[in-house]
């Protein structure tokens, strides 16, 4: 067990240099619906909330709760993690520099949720997104992402859903330009 | 001589806000619970027309006319409410927690609303109770997160139906 810790912390500091001068967290919130698995989720509006943390200049993980708000209040929640690249140049300049206002994020990742046959939260869906506009980066401390459409494969069911995503913003509190000074 | 300048006076004070940007169009994103039918609950996208003739600091009022399309549990598109009623904004400020949200100064102004709603499908008049806790303004914009509704059943007294509008955004253009 302490050989696996220490492993793990090896892994960590070492892989540090790599993020170096680029990392950055937003607390996101936003819009989310889950299509084309309705036997499984009967949900009709949901709130996005979760954090966006930036890797390097152009990689990013996205992780997101989704948690529904209608037909029942606070229900049911599922978790997705994406890790993302930005495809219209650098996400965050790592510096004063404004840098890109504008991007596109494309990504793949995986995700938790209740919506099994048997209803047991377990490692459901993996994931393919595209988010087609970002508007702002960590940088100027806000960003806009528009129109984000994620395919959702189950690995349970074999059925394809789609996670739209309308709007989410996300708030930097580490990597704005704030930190730069 | 003194009543004719007062007169004049709030007569200019009126005019004055007719040239203010009064009217505005809202699109929003709203879910809906309908508790006595819960095949009739839907998700969709919210139309608004917004008439505020005063910038008031304090209860400040607006009329407001809404309605939405959306689809229901079976995937029928259904328009499950159209509305008129009136809002007011209760307090007018910009010291308040939210401006790290915007990229300049904004105002907040929350926001409660009482309107007559009509449902075409169940062909039946409900009251709607509203409120926009987290409501932002700026001159030509009005940006609403997470506001609940209620529609009451008059004759039955109890709640009928009841939402969210996720996320709204209102542009005054006049």
């Amino acid at each position: 067990m302490r050989k696996k810790v220490l492993l793990l912390s090896m892994m960590i500091v070492l892989a540090l240099p790599v993020f170096a001068g680029y990392f950055d967290v937003g607390i996101t919130i936003g819009t989310n619906a889950h299509l084309g698995e309705r036997n499984l989720d009967p949900s009709r509006l949901k709130l996005a909330w979760g954090s966006a943390i930036g890797l390097t200049d152009v990689w990013e993980l996205d992780v997101q709760a989704n948690t529904q708000l209608v037909p029942t209040f606070v229900d049911t929640t599922s978790v997705s993690f994406l890790l993302q690249r930005a495809l219209l140049g650098q996400r965050s300049s790592g510096g004063q520099t404004a840098g890109v206002g504008i991007n596109t994020l494309i990504g793949v990742g995986a995700m938790i949720s209740p919506y099994t046959i048997d209803g047991r939260t377990t490692l459901t869906h993996l994931l393919v997104s595209l988010t087609p506009i970002t508007v702002g980066s960590p940088v100027t401390g806000k960003r806009e992402r528009l129109l984000a459409v994620t395919l959702a494969y189950n690995l349970q069911t074999k059925q394809v859903g789609v996670l739209f995503d309308l709007l989410k913003f996300d708030f930097y509190v580490v990597g704005s330009y704030k930190d730069y000074r | 001589m003194k009543r004719l300048l007062a007169f004049m006076v709030v007569g200019l004070v009126l005019i004055g806000s007719l040239s203010a940007r009064s009217i505005g169009y809202g699109l929003g994103y709203y879910g809906q619970t309908v508790e006595a039918q819960p095949q009739l609950t839907s998700s969709g996208v919210e139309f608004s027309l917004v008439y505020k003739p005063w910038n008031l600091a304090f209860a400040n009022p607006s009329v407001i006319a809404r309605t939405s399309l959306g689809t229901d549990q079976g995937g029928v598109y259904r328009v499950p409410y159209l509305q008129i009623g009136f809002g007011v904004d209760l307090i007018r400020t910009t010291r308040h927690p939210f401006n790290f949200l915007a990229h300049n100064v904004i105002a907040y102004a929350p926001m409660v609303g009482v309107s007559y709603s009509f449902n075409p499908k169940r062909n039946m008049s409900l009251l709607a109770l509203e409120a926009s806790p987290f409501k932002l303004i700026q001159k030509d914009f009005w940006y609403e997160v997470l506001s609940p509704y209620f529609f009451i059943d008059m004759e039955k007294g109890e709640i009928d139906s009841w939402g969210f509008n996720i996320i709204r955004f209102t542009y005054f253009f006049k």
